[in-house]
């Protein structure tokens, strides 16, 4: 069981909003996402700079939920863009939506990661590495990484569909639409899904 | 929102969304929502609670502003890089305008028998390259494996057969992964099977060394086990995320890996 109440205060600090801020509404980001998609495709960079604006945040919060370095996690969310990139031109023919595509370079850009540092585990396997930000003071450092490492702890002791559908909604922010069309079911299977994963993440928690 | 006195898993996940968009919203507190939806109190209270211990921690999760702003200017350029500028004025630029252009020009000759050099050097690399990362369905994939047999063939040792044996049987899994990655699930069922043949191939070499040197023999078998352990697990992590022809494939593998394993065990 994992004791929370005796943890540092700090993740009080920004409480959700940091959660709401970035996605917007979901059919507006699928809409917007067409029209930049094909001027990318024309060989507009910038085009492509915000497209990358637009998912940058919710795809390094899906790698850094698996991986435990924040430098890692930095590194494979530009190679994910530029793999996206790269792979632009054949998008339409997967017929799949731009976000679920995305999700899968990005699992696929882990999968590499895993295989290169031969690590042969589970996707959440946790390490000592220590937290590094400069943003930080070392001691608040310290508390973060700690409860950075607790939170993928905890998550990996989850099943891995409660897993998925935990850090797609609450760490990715994704509506449930845009998390059945990543995980491949309908939103009504991602709500039911939802629900276990949290009341089996609830068991684990000391509250 | 009604709900009827039984409520299914469908209802109660309906439920449990509307609250979490309340409380995304900012609009209510986990109490308010208990007391507005009291018969469902206990069945709601943990997956909320659950909910906001992760959204209050979600920020550990977000990349610095810097990281983004930065990360943005290097794949625009990586990307301004990979594009090259317009041909014109690649062309404008490399145009002799004095002189010297005598000099340049044998210059320029040697340049292009370099370049020629370099690119058949490229090629070739390219080639094994390709052929190497080949998969069932590929062209060069039955390059590879005439390949993997002339060099099966060209095993002097039984101790080099095995070791080809076991190699070539990890090659089989990478080349499944790679598959079902790739969403090509219509090379499945050939990969799955020239798999299976292979880690056969690999448990057969080993059951004849051991009739000979026993001991050896349980030096490959572990060696083979590590493998199919590795290769399993990695399958295993990637069945959820792709759809029921590849998990179906998948499971195969698995079998054949379980199969393999169980043989092993039974030999040690």
């Amino acid at each position: 069981m994992v004791n929370v109440a005796s943890q540092s205060n700090v993740c009080n600090k920004n409480s959700q909003s940091s959660f709401l801020e970035v996605e917007g509404n979901p059919a507006r980001r699928e809409d917007g996402d067409i029209e930049l998609i094909r001027l990318a495709k024309d060989g507009d960079r910038d085009a492509f700079g915000d497209l990358y604006h637009r998912y940058a945040h919710i795809v390094f919060r899906f790698i850094y939920a698996h991986v435990s370095d924040r430098w890692d996690a930095e590194d494979l969310t530009e190679e994910v863009f530029f793999r996206v990139w790269r792979s632009l031109t054949t998008y339409r023919e997967q017929g799949v939506p731009f976000l679920a595509y995305l999700f899968k370079v990005a699992r696929n850009a882990l999968v590499d990661f895993y295989r290169r540092a031969g690590r042969s585990g589970g996707l959440m396997s946790v390490d000592d590495k220590p937290f590094q930000d400069v943003h930080l003071d070392p001691a608040e450092a310290a508390i973060v990484n700690l409860e950075h490492q607790e939170i993928r702890q905890t998550l990996e002791k989850l099943r891995e569909d409660y897993r998925m559908v935990l850090i797609l909604r609450f760490l990715s922010g994704l509506s449930p639409e845009e998390t059945g069309a990543v995980m491949g079911r309908t939103p009504g299977a991602v709500r039911i899904l939802q629900h276990r994963a949290l009341s089996a993440l609830r068991n684990l928690l000391e509250i | 929102m009604a709900l009827g006195s039984k409520s299914g898993p469908d209802e109660i996940g309906n439920l449990l969304s509307a609250c979490l968009e309340l409380i995304e919203g900012g609009e209510v507190s986990i109490d308010a929502l208990l007391g507005r939806y009291g018969e469902f109190r206990e069945v709601l209270r943990p997956p909320l609670e659950a909910a906001l211990w992760l959204y209050r921690r979600s920020w550990l999760f977000d990349p610095s502003p810097a990281f983004v702003s930065a990360c943005r200017s290097k794949i625009v350029d990586r990307v301004r890089a990979e594009t090259g500028r317009p041909m014109s004025a690649r062309i404008r630029e490399h145009t002799p305008k004095d002189s010297s252009y005598g000099r340049w020009n044998s210059l320029s000759l040697w340049i292009a028998l370099l370049s020629i050099l370099v690119l058949v050097w490229v090629g070739a690399n390219s080639l094994s390259f390709w052929m190497g990362n080949s998969v069932p369905g590929d062209p060069l994939h039955g390059v590879k494996l005439a390949q993997e047999q002339l060099q099966m063939a060209l095993s002097f040792s039984s101790e080099r057969e095995i070791e080809s044996c076991i190699h070539f049987a990890e090659t089989r899994f990478v080349e499944t992964e790679r598959l079902i990655i790739a969403g090509r699930e219509s090379h499945l069922p050939q990969a799955v099977a020239k798999l299976d043949l292979q880690v056969a191939d690999a448990l057969l070499s080993i059951a004849r060394m051991g009739q000979g040197d026993p001991e050896q023999a349980n030096l490959y078998a572990s060696q083979l086990e590590s493998t199919l352990l590795r290769e399993s697990e990695k399958l295993a992590a990637l069945r959820e995320y792709y759809p029921p022809a590849s998990q179906q494939a998948i499971d195969q593998v698995l079998a054949v890996s379980a199969d393999a394993l169980q043989q092993i065990h039974r030999r040690n």
